[in-house]
């Protein structure tokens, strides 16, 4: 539940409550995290990414306006900044790898484990790659930004649509809406008619 | 009121769709009446229970995939110290961002532009209204005096005369039959209290009297004072009707002005 006095919490840490914010923030944080992924689409860049925006807007602090919720306002820094880097990935032609999943690989290939293959000699993923986890992610990315996001919350979450609506900054029936068809659209997508004619989502 | 009574999609005067009552029972925003309601509906129907299981498995995937951890100590700490660095409240009162100083300059170039064009050009040709100070009526009366004391405009007709005050003050003025002794001259218009005060010159037992008339509003009373060195001059002041008359003349009461009477337009 986010803090109806949420507009006070600069003043509160201007006033030397640390504390108060710290623990604050950390109940925001998964929130963050949470509309972070919904924009991206995916959960691997999503907490890096709300620890970059929230830097950056602190840094740039003067853009703050007085009487605002501040989580709103670093929730606002999260989606722009998620949004950019989704749309600098959208534009690249290779994706880079993760060093410590690179270093993992090396391990057990210099210790002479061979590397289990993924896909089959035509191309297409082994059965038990193709996991309802990796189809919820195929089908999330035919969502919105802000349908994800608001799915994310509501599900991962369990917020509010008062909570959703203030945090996003859209009213309560626009954050229901984005659910209720995410949901929709999901069970359509993963309908397990499809899931059994190997369907993609 | 009920999350779903707030639903823009479920509009309360408006029933429900099959979609939307199923989506409502899923997300868990149907009151209890109608969430028994809709399961005693669902009765029977396969799908039902299909879609229930259905959304239970996308939302453990999503839960499951997109539980994130807490944020680290580290990174609160480090949160926290750039806050204290650098209080938002503090900030806040700074000064006008520089866009927000520059579109205001720029607003006041423009506006003195436009200002200096609008007198200078556009604004040249528009008609000036020609420089007015009030004078003292006992000096107007003088002038009058000293020119002959001769009207501007002799009026003999009682509809002109009328139509003379409601043009210039707004309400048309009947003179009354004159008692014997008492001689309107004509109409003059030498200013006074306004550029619209009317004068009327009279002859009243043999000596000159003028009555100034003009709206309440421009009365200027200050404008009506007879000077200690004068002697032998008097000045009334009557109000009617939002008319404002001062009779000038050698008679220590007025003699004219009750003969004057607004008339109904």
């Amino acid at each position: 539940m986010l803090n109806p006095n949420d507009s006070d919490r600069a003043e509160i840490a201007s006033d030397g409550s640390a504390a108060e914010f710290a623990a604050h923030y950390r109940d925001a944080y998964k929130k963050l995290t949470c509309i972070a992924a919904g924009v991206l689409g995916h959960f691997e860049d999503a907490e890096d990414m709300v620890q970059q925006a929230v830097s950056i807007a602190l840094d740039k602090g003067e853009r703050f306006q007085t009487g605002s919720h501040f989580v709103a306002w670093l929730c606002t820094a999260v989606r722009h900044c998620a949004l950019n880097h989704r749309r600098k990935m959208t534009g690249r032609k290779t994706v880079a790898a993760d060093p410590v999943v690179m270093s993992t690989m090396l391990d057990e290939s210099s210790r002479g484990q061979p590397l289990e293959r993924v896909t089959q000699g035509k191309g297409e993923l082994l059965p038990d790659q193709q996991s309802f986890d990796d189809r919820v992610i195929r089908a999330l990315q035919t969502l919105t930004p802000d349908s994800r996001s608001c799915l994310l919350l509501r599900i991962v979450e369990n917020m509010s649509y008062v909570d959703i609506a203030a945090l996003m900054q859209i009213p309560e029936g626009t954050a229901m809406s984005h659910v209720h068809r995410g949901k929709k659209k999901l069970r359509e997508l993963l309908h397990p008619s499809r899931e059994r004619q190997g369907g993609e989502a | 009121m009920s999350e779903r009574h707030r639903n823009e999609d479920f509009a309360h005067d408006q029933p429900m769709t099959d979609d939307q009552r199923l989506e409502s029972f899923l997300d868990g925003t149907m009151n209890e009446q109608d969430r028994a309601e809709f399961i005693e509906a669902q009765k029977g129907r396969p799908e039902f229970d299909i879609h229930m299981e259905h959304q239970t498995r996308i939302d453990e995937s999503l839960r499951r995939m997109f539980s994130f951890a807490d944020a680290s100590n580290e990174h609160v700490a480090e949160v926290t110290r750039k806050l204290a660095q650098r209080p938002l409240a503090e900030v806040r009162r700074s000064t006008i961002s520089m866009p927000i100083a520059i579109l205001a300059f720029a607003a006041s170039v423009a506006f003195v532009g436009i200002s200096i064009w609008w007198y200078f050009g556009f604004g040249a040709d528009r008609p000036v209204d020609p420089f007015f100070q009030p004078t003292q009526l006992v000096s107007l009366y003088d002038d009058a005096v000293r020119r002959g004391f001769k009207p501007y405009y002799e009026c003999k007709d009682d509809d002109r005369f009328a139509e003379v005050f409601a043009n210039r003050q707004g309400v048309p003025l009947v003179l009354e039959d004159l008692p014997e002794g008492i001689r309107m001259l004509g109409l003059s218009y030498p200013g006074g209290l306004s550029r619209e005060t009317t004068a009327m010159l009279c002859i009243v037992d043999g000596e000159q009297a003028m009555v100034f008339v003009d709206r309440l509003s421009a009365d200027q009373p200050e404008f009506a004072q007879v000077g200690p060195a004068r002697e032998k001059i008097f000045i009334h002041r009557t109000v009617k009707h939002d008319l404002v008359f001062y009779e000038v003349s050698h008679f220590d009461t007025s003699r004219i002005v009750k003969h004057m009477v607004p008339a109904k337009r």
